[in-house]
């Protein structure tokens, strides 16, 4: 028996209508009469299925249509055509027993009351989503130990810093316990430590309560930490959907061979194409599938004294995928 | 409902605890918001007994007609503010609405008939800041009463199927 997906999505399209114009007063004056419309297709017929307790990775450059589509699936904008299911709900309808089992964490909002401390908005969230008594308490203890939220609770929110507000925002968000999680860039603008807690801390909660993520992140550490699968699009297309590995694979037609041979005089570009040469250490450029023959040639011309072939960094591929256009 | 008025309880609690935040700006409100309509209600009851009137309406049909008045102002007030799914920025409509309630500081009858007919019914202040001074004046009949409830019961009505429908038109911006 399969085990129907969580999030189901078919051919689903957004379109938005823009007006524009010139630069200028008399462009200005002339749109006020006429006005130029243009039909922007934010997403134009995605499709994937999210399996339960799946983390997955949902990549794409700024304006591939990632926050529009997770803005659909969390209900706050009705697609222009196509299916769209979570759990079973359809959620622009945003039927309470569907809002209540979801969270949409947005790295660029805040939901947290600005003046006050954040244990008041929890507060105002435990009444909107009906928490009991005991289970919030529950939620809130674990997810102060888990994010170490204690000094921070009693403190206005304007005061805290950009972390410790987003760890407040993720705890505040998640207080309902929700099975299915979007997290919009929820690590932006955050330091390399903060961005590891963070991280941390989704890997932890989803291992134990078995949520269901869909992950949007610039940052690719992000995304290796957490994701086994990963969703990229680009100009509101699916361009790929499947393992981080093969996604690596597939749009790598180079690997990277650092040799040590002590000496930056020597000519190599009869192996590879030479990117850098510092103290002695050589980083050549070879199609994949000459690696190994390469590798072998190089071990026995020269006195190599260390070799390693490498895949290119993961913000290397991700940059590859960007800007290839939809075929 | 019942998990609805806790919601509502919460809200409120929330927006009270932001308001008391900073002190300054608490006891600024004070001067403004308590205050001032306070010493305006001592002189004017004065200036009316003076000149042989009564001001003695404090009754549960004032607390009911400002009841009815605050749904009304509510109700119009979420309809123009639902057309910015329409036309983004609505502050000038909304501001055109606040110089209509300052025309009703004045009871309705002070004006002519058709002045008086769009301060009713079209931009109903009448009934929020009217019919409770009648109230005060010991004034209101039951009817005036039962029209403001009815009006209100009616706004309240259009005014959240008006705004369900302009939340599909939501496109919201940016991220």
């Amino acid at each position: 028996m399969t085990i129907p997906p969580v999030v189901h999505i078919r051919d689903l399209h957004k379109t938005y209508v823009v007006s524009e114009r010139e630069g200028g007063v008399r462009a200005a004056l002339a749109s006020l009469v006429h006005r130029r419309k243009q039909e922007i297709k934010a997403v134009d017929g995605i499709s994937f299925d999210l399996s339960p307790g799946e983390i997955v990775g949902f990549l794409g450059p700024n304006g591939a249509g990632k926050t529009t589509t997770l803005k659909m699936l969390s209900g706050l904008l009705h697609p222009t055509a196509g299916e769209l299911a979570v759990l079973g709900f359809v959620p622009w309808k945003r039927d309470r027993d569907y809002l209540r089992q979801i969270t949409l964490v947005m790295g660029q909002r805040n939901q947290l009351v600005w003046d006050i401390p954040p244990i008041d908005s929890f507060e105002l969230n435990r009444a909107v989503y009906r928490v009991p008594a005991a289970d919030y308490r529950r939620t809130l203890d674990e997810l102060t130990q888990l994010l170490e939220l204690a000094p921070l609770l009693k403190k206005p929110v304007r005061n805290l810093s950009l972390g410790e507000r987003m760890k407040c925002e993720v705890a505040a968000a998640l207080l309902h316990r929700p099975q299915v999680v979007f997290l919009d860039e929820p690590t932006i603008g955050l330091d390399v430590t903060m961005q590891r807690r963070i991280r941390a801390f989704i890997a932890e909660y989803t291992r134990r309560h078995g949520a269901t993520v869909l992950l949007t992140s610039h940052y690719m550490a992000d995304v290796e930490a957490l994701c086994r699968r990963v969703i990229v699009i680009h100009h509101g297309r699916l361009l790929f959907d499947g393992d981080l590995a093969d996604l690596v694979e597939r749009f790598t037609a180079h690997k990277t061979i650092v040799l040590t041979l002590g000496d930056c005089g020597v000519d190599l570009s009869s192996y590879g194409e030479v990117v850098s040469c510092t103290d002695g250490d050589v980083t050549l450029r070879v199609p994949k599938a000459e690696t190994a023959r390469v590798t072998g040639r190089l071990l026995a011309d020269f006195p190599v004294m260390d070799l390693t072939v490498e895949d290119p960094p993961i913000e290397e591929v991700i940059d590859r995928v960007f800007q290839q256009e939809v075929s | 409902m019942r998990g609805l008025g806790g919601i509502y309880v919460q809200q409120f609690k929330t927006t009270l605890a932001s308001f008391i935040q900073y002190r300054a700006a608490l006891v600024i409100w004070l001067i403004g918001h308590v205050l001032e309509p306070l010493i305006y209600l001592v002189v004017w009851s004065t200036v009316s007994r003076s000149s042989g009137g009564s001001v003695g309406g404090f009754t549960a049909a004032f607390a009911a007609a400002l009841a009815a008045g605050g749904i009304i102002v509510y109700s119009f007030w979420l309809m123009l503010a639902t057309l910015s799914f329409w036309f983004v920025r609505v502050e000038n409509i909304l501001q055109i609405f606040s110089s209509m309630y300052e025309a009703g500081r004045w009871p309705v009858s002070f004006y002519p008939r058709w002045l008086r007919f769009i301060l009713t019914f079209l931009i109903p202040v009448a009934f929020a800041t009217t019919v409770p001074a009648q109230a005060l004046a010991g004034r209101l009949t039951w009817r005036t009463l039962a029209e403001a409830f009815a009006l209100g019961a009616a706004l309240l009505v259009m005014s959240r199927a008006f705004w369900r429908i302009g939340i599909r038109r939501y496109s919201s911006a940016s991220s």
